[in-house]
């Protein structure tokens, strides 16, 4: 400690210090001349002999100060001060690496920050760590949902753990804020239903008001009140401090606010943020669309571990009470199915999200792709450098010239990266913010229908809310010292090593060393082009697959068809009160001139959705289950096949005769048929647990998403009314194009009932684009980041090819004396430049190959070693990097030999 | 032109510290006479580098074993003089020690029979 207290007092006394030292040396120069001076020397010569006796004055002073302490901070100092000016007196090239670098950076922050905000941050809670969530698992698929009774009972007997909570999320509209109709909200409220202990088991306390009591959730007798988040009161209360009291009407009940969540809390759903919470026991009147009584209601369970019991054991309690749990159900009603699933419990930590799923394959894209530019950045930086560096040539050998060592000289470049890629990283940081919130938007995009549904699966678009926080500058950081290092590195070394004769040597004569740097210059050139091949490939499957999927044939009409998707049951009506309903609105619809036809599904068109049920667990009358496929069924109203475009391949479709007293019936599509029934006609088989008749084959309709290949079942809405209280897809044939009319149809829905939530009106185009909006991202990324790899590869190869030509004005003018042609020239430093790239696409095909067989999964209709795409890429690389080598050639063929050879 | 060294001997690596403490002893010196002072005691064998003297000196003086006073010299001027420290002193006769039981012990090797005799 004294000796840090000694140096600080050092360190404050600098200048003393040095002019001490001075004087102190300057006393032993004269000293020692003084001696010297004696019979045959004069003053003069005696002074000089001492100063040639004492050496380098500067390394005494510099050794001397070093003993100080401090020397290696210092020297750091004036390097980094020395950095600064050679940057400022490079502008253009400062820019340019900055710029490459600042989005390099950018992108991996940005990535680095949304996989952050989905996957690795932990739920702002108390004790994260302790907070597990249960889960059925069946071997191959696992369930979240279990049933609120279930909960209730499970949870009495919950040894291992402290506390357990439920939780449910659904979508409603139309949301009435202070009982006002004017102040009705038509945008999506994404209300949590929570068991009353919920915020006290996760140790989230309201910010203002205060939070629900397990009285106020009780089943059959709840009470009306609600939590809102801060988001909403800030979107709906312009932060109004008399919130507290205030109420919100959903499906006509109306909840008194009694608390503001904090804003770090966003419930335990990562990627689908809750604005409102209410108690779970009010579940029958929000999820309307549900008809079971309360206890069946689906819940997902958080619970929090007892202080010192382990994950592992908490998992051996939870066993047995499941066993226990089991027999008593077992005993009285007989469910077998359940004793083939486990009730896991798994860490819940980072909260629940089934889009770190449905995210993993873009992600996985984003993150390779930022990584090959990041790469592709830092190896043209390193050209760059290594440029620049023979141009500094000179000014190192001076310097070695006046005692600098290697190392030194070697410190000092390597700081003069690190400057550079400091101030890369800095812009960096601020293009990633952009990119962030730009990534962040484009993830929330999506298919709109699929958001409300509470059956669906497929979760198509995240809301994250991701935080710039310590750890994120801390990855920038780490990740801008890495570039530093690894674009620093290799030119530094060669600056380093050069010998000074070579360097003060005569200017222009290009000795071995600049042969090596050339030879360096070119192995990165080769990894440039090598890795803008990779991205370039990429881009190009990508594409081809965006496009396959886009005209893809879908089998819905895109050219005379409307889709407008809503959730009646959020009115109120439920049950027998929706057929009357859609009669009225089919009426009022039809009245639109232009109007052609109009039917009904529950299936949302192009919604995202494309679960279903593993055929094994479809019954089909005298067959053995058939597992293979997914299957899902479908409501539709007579003529729905008709309205959307699909025409029966055999049989008929359903009519008023298919009432529900009538022998219920099926219509399975053509992978289905194919499916069960090959070569079978398959009319007159019967499905399901109904056994309902086959009474017609309709063509295969890409339903949920582009790739659905599910084997899809239709019955008719007049003998399953309970499926009416699902989501609507109300399908409207237009005559003409169906785009004006949007306003028009939107209009009528209101006029029948202004409380209908209108979630969509769009046509079969728009929905696919929704539902391929996150595939477009990537592509688009890909596609930028590729362009951009292409260009700097494009640079590289100029600045490489230039460099030869400098090197060899001599060897090209004494070559043009003796004859050569300027064709001939050309042609020469054209082969050589295009050897190079031609090098660097044989090294980057097989990396090309292992990169895209990791997308393969995501290429549609395009294989991942597609010849056409590869030879496209590789021929589009070729006429850049060609164009790239043109101009320093045709600078070499306008060589004048006769200036050539006076440069000697 | 100063005369030519007969023959020198390179300095050990460390043994500068100990030779600048001990010239020190009989009391404090300017960092000159102390070159001087160890050229003159080992007859020349050993030439001090200012290169070295210097920022082995100023070490020193960072360790807390010699102190450093500007004082004037003989011929009026302004010097540096160094001087030991009680603390110097101490690691003086410890390295002293430590140095004579090293050359006792090379001398052991090196000459095992001359030794005997002595």
């Amino acid at each position: 400690v004294s000796a840090f207290f000694r140096k600080l007092r050092w360190l404050t006394q600098r200048d003393r210090k040095e002019a001490e030292l001075r004087e102190e040396l300057e006393f032993h120069l004269q000293e020692e001349a003084q001696q010297r001076q004696g019979p045959g020397l004069t003053e003069e010569d005696a002074r000089r002999a001492a100063r040639r006796d004492l050496g380098n004055l500067a390394l005494v002073q510099e050794d001397t100060r070093a003993t100080w302490g401090w020397t290696m901070l210092e020297q750091c100092g004036q390097d980094v001060h020395y950095a600064l000016r050679t940057m400022v007196a490079n502008r253009l090239f400062t820019t340019l690496v900055v710029l490459c670098l600042a989005l390099g950076i950018g992108a991996n922050s940005s990535v680095f920050t949304i996989v952050d905000a989905l996957q690795f941050k932990k739920l702002s809670i108390q004790d994260p760590e302790r907070l597990a969530m249960l889960r059925f698992d069946t071997g191959q698929r696992s369930q979240y949902n279990i049933p609120y009774e279930s909960f209730e009972r499970l949870a009495g007997g919950m040894a291992p753990f402290a506390d357990a909570a439920a939780t449910f999320l659904v979508e409603r509209y139309n949301v009435v804020v202070d009982g006002a109709e004017d102040r009705t909200d038509p945008a999506e409220v994404r209300i949590a239903l929570v068991s009353g202990n919920y915020f006290a088991l996760l140790g989230v306390h309201a910010l203002r008001g205060r939070a629900f009591t397990p009285e106020e959730n009780r089943l059959g007798d709840p009470r009306e009140v609600a939590v809102i988040s801060q988001g909403y009161w800030k979107h709906r209360f312009g932060l109004s401090p008399d919130v507290i009291g205030r109420t919100l009407t959903v499906q006509n009940t109306t909840y008194t606010i009694v608390g503001v969540a904090p804003s770090e809390f966003r419930g335990d759903w990562i990627g689908r943020p809750a604005d409102v919470w209410v108690p779970f026991a009010v579940a029958p009147r929000i999820m309307a669309e549900i008809p079971v009584a309360a206890g069946k209601f689906p819940t997902r369970i958080l619970a929090r571990l007892k202080p010192g019991v382990s994950l592992e054991q908490a998992q051996a309690s939870t066993d047995v009470i499941y066993e226990r749990f089991l027999t008593a159900q077992t005993a009285a009603n007989a469910v077998s199915q359940a004793t083939t699933q486990r009730l896991v419990l798994e860490e819940a930590s980072t909260g629940y999200s089934p889009q770190r799923h449905t995210f993993e394959q873009p992600i996985r894209i984003l993150i390779v792709v930022a990584g090959l530019v990041l790469l592709v950045v830092c190896t043209n930086v390193a050209t760059m450098l290594l440029a620049r560096s023979a141009a500094r040539q000179r000014e190192m050998s001076v310097r070695a010239a006046l005692g600098a060592q290697p190392r030194r000289i070697l410190r000092q470049l390597l700081i003069e990266s690190l400057v550079l890629a400091a101030m890369g990283g800095m812009t960096g940081v601020l293009c990633a913010l952009w990119g962030t919130a730009a990534l962040t938007r484009a993830l929330a995009a999506g298919p709109a229908g699929v958001r409300s549904d509470i059956v669906s699966q497929s979760f198509m678009s995240v809301r994250l809310d991701p935080q710039f926080d310590g750890r994120i500058l801390a990855v920038s950081l780490a990740v801008t010292l890495v570039c530093g290092l690894l674009f620093g590195l290799v030119p530094a070394l060669y600056a380093s090593r050069r010998s000074l004769a070579a360097g003060l040597g005569v200017k222009g004569a290009p000795g071995a060393a600049s042969r090596e740097r050339f030879r360096a210059t070119a192995a990165l050139v080769m990894i440039q082009v090598a890795l803008s091949l990779v991205l370039s490939v990429s881009a190009g499957l990508l594409l081809r697959s965006l496009r396959n999927l886009e005209t893809q044939e879908v089998g819905f009409d895109r050219a005379h068809l409307l889709v407008v998707t809503t959730a009646p049951v959020q009115t109120g009506r439920i049950g027998a009160a929706l057929p009357p309903f859609y009669e009225r609105l089919r009426q009022k619809l039809a009245m639109i001139p232009g109007v052609a036809a109009i039917s009904l599904t529950n299936g949302g068109i192009l919604d995202g959705d494309d679960a279903g049920a593993p055929t094994e667990t479809l019954p089909i009358a005298g067959q053995a289950p058939k597992p293979g496929i997914l299957s899902r069924r479908f409501a539709v109203m007579p003529g729905f096949f008709n309205t959307v475009g699909l025409s029966l391949r055999a049989g008929r479709d359903f009519n008023e005769h298919d009432a529900m007293t009538a022998p219920k019936v099926a219509i399975i599509n053509e992978t289905m048929a194919r499916f069960f029934f090959g070569a079978d006609y398959p009319l007159g088989h019967r499905i399901g647990d109904e056994h309902m008749e086959i009474i017609g084959v309709v063509r295969d309709a890409k339903y949920g998403t582009p790739r659905d290949h599910r084997a899809i079942w239709y019955v008719p809405f007049s003998q399953n009314i309970r499926l009416m209280q699902l989501n609507w897809s109300l399908a409207i044939r237009t005559d003409g194009p169906p785009d004006g009319m949007v306003e028009e149809v939107r209009r009528v829905l209101r006029e029948v009932d202004s409380t209908l939530p209108v979630i969509n009106v769009t046509t079969v185009d728009q929905l696919l684009g929704d539902v391929l909006v996150q595939e477009r991202l990537m592509t688009q990324l890909a596609t930028w980041f590729g362009g951009f790899a292409l260009l700097l590869a494009a640079l590289g190869v100029y600045g490489v090819v230039s460099f030869a030509v400098t090197c060899r004005t001599n060897e090209i003018g004494i070559r043009m004396a003796l004859g050569a042609q300027r064709r001939d020239v050309l042609s020469m430093v054209l082969n050589e430049g295009l050897l190079l790239v031609i090098a660097g696409i044989v090294i980057g095909l097989p990396a090309t190959l292992g990169a895209t067989r990791m997308i393969s999964s995501t290429l549609f209709g395009v294989n991942a070693a597609d010849p056409l795409t590869i030879t496209g890429a590789t021929l589009l690389m070729l006429a850049v990097a060609a164009f790239a080598a043109v101009l320093p050639a045709y600078r070499a063929s306008r060589v004048d030999p006769m200036v050539a050879l006076r440069c000697e | 032109m100063s005369p030519k060294t007969p023959s020198r001997v390179e300095l050990l690596q460390g043994t500068l510290d100990l030779l600048i403490l001990r010239t020190l002893l009989p009391g404090p010196m300017h960092g000159h006479a102390i070159a001087k002072h160890i050229q003159r005691t080992s007859e020349n064998l050993l030439q001090v580098e200012t290169g070295s003297l210097y920022p082995c000196a100023h070490r020193l003086e960072a360790k807390g074993w010699i102190a450093a006073s500007w004082e004037r010299s003989d011929k009026g001027k302004r010097a540096k003089y160094y001087r030991l420290t009680a603390l110097g002193r101490k690691q003086l006769f410890a390295e002293q020690s430590k140095w004579e039981a090293f050359a006792r012990a090379m001398g052991l090797i090196l000459d095992p029979v001359g030794q005997e005799n002595s």
